[in-house]
């Protein structure tokens, strides 16, 4: 179903049998071997997703998601197959593919030459390139950046439950 | 040649002794100077945060420089999303009809939002049942004294190539090429013009020196 690039070597005992049961954990510590190696996850051709989808690491969408995409803190990027019908929240959003909804990005959105999306956009950047279509409103307002609670030195880091999760 | 009400004015903007911006030749003809887009940005100057509506090729530095200026901007490609008129049959000789243009897409919108709207030269492309459709559509969605800048290929020699308007300042536009499958363009004639926007104040209108007319409409009040 999620067309990682490797095979982990040990299987959590939270890893879930499907995704889509609910608020479903997937993996636990963000920085996996698969952001250490600059991957990034996968969802397939064959895929759809009716629902919620958040997470903590860069994805790709190369299928079908209808609901609503929250990647606050990463990047997206809706592949040249990948149809979305929903709102996006995410840190960078690379259209390829068809979006159908309202993105809203911390940094970057990136419409490329095949990409397609009909929908309002708030973001400090944004990249059209020729050959695009975009129908919708444009806001380039920055936010303040979030100050950020630093950890305490002996205190070890919280572990992110919710790091890829798909709510139905 | 003048038509009442229509308000032509007879300066060529290329030819402006006091023009800031005259056409640069290093550029190949592709720098113009627009007297209608600085008139437009002065009349708007008073609101707070305009509303506007680009209708033509969508160009994200012309995004940029509309939202650096204050203004909040909605993009509606109008001429990308244009479907051809399909080719039919050849039928016999009796028989010759001209295929019906696809009716365009409405602009979904809501009523009086917008400050101002550009056109670029979208009309150009449209037949006429299709521009009174999209000219109706506007004044929909347009605020009573919006306004509306639109130009119109006056060139009856050659029809100039489609072309991206990409604003360089207040009063210069960038012609850009484009590499494009050729579409039809019509000429409008200075009367269809003035029929065309029957329920719009003329604020000013001006031939350029590249064979293009610039008007600058307002809608009316009531």
């Amino acid at each position: 179903m999620w067309n990682w690039n490797y095979e982990p070597e040990e299987k959590s005992p939270l890893q879930p049998r499907s995704p889509f049961e609910g608020q479903t954990q997937v993996k636990q510590n963000p920085e996996s071997r698969r952001e250490k190696m600059g991957q990034v996850a996968i969802i397939g051709q064959s895929i759809q997703i009716k629902g919620e989808l958040t997470g903590n690491e860069d994805l790709t969408i190369d299928g079908t998601v209808e609901g609503n995409i929250e990647l606050k803190e990463n990047s997206l990027t809706i592949g040249p197959n990948g149809n979305i019908k929903a709102d996006i929240n995410a840190k960078k959003v690379t259209i390829i593919g068809e979006v159908q909804g309202n993105v809203t990005a911390e940094e970057t959105v990136e419409i490329r030459e095949t990409g397609k999306l009909r929908g309002n956009i708030v973001a400090p950047r944004l990249v059209i390139a020729d050959g695009a279509f975009f129908k919708g409103s444009v806001e380039m307002e920055r936010k303040p950046a979030p100050v950020k609670d630093k950890p305490h030195r002996d205190e070890k880091p919280a572990l992110r439950p919710e790091l890829l999760a798909v709510k139905p | 040649m003048l038509i009442p009400g229509l308000h032509l004015s007879t300066s060529r903007a290329g030819t402006l002794r006091d023009s800031p911006n005259p056409i640069r030749e290093a550029d190949g003809g592709r720098v113009h100077p627009s007297n209608n887009l600085t008139r437009l940005l002065q009349m708007l100057s008073g609101i707070p945060k305009p509303h506007v509506l680009d209708l033509g090729r969508l160009s994200s530095p012309n995004i940029e420089w509309l939202i650096q200026k204050g203004f909040k901007v909605y993009v509606d490609d109008r001429i990308t999303s244009l479907k051809p008129i399909p080719t039919p049959p050849l039928p016999p000789k009796s028989e010759k009809k001209k295929p019906a243009p696809a009716p365009l897409e409405p602009l979904e919108y809501n009523p009086a939002l917008f400050d101002a709207v550009f056109c670029w030269d979208i009309f150009d492309y449209l037949v006429a049942k299709q521009a009174q459709e999209l000219i109706a559509g506007i004044a929909k969605v347009l605020k009573p004294k919006g306004l509306l800048l639109a130009f119109f290929n006056c060139n009856r020699s050659s029809s100039p190539p489609p072309v991206r308007y990409r604003i360089l300042g207040a009063a210069q536009l960038e012609y850009e090429p484009l590499v494009l499958h050729p579409m039809p363009r019509r000429m409008y004639e200075n009367r269809e013009i003035q029929e065309l926007f029957a329920g719009f104040d003329t604020v000013n209108s001006c031939f350029l020196k590249n064979q293009m007319r610039e008007v600058l409409v307002q809608r009316q009040a009531g």
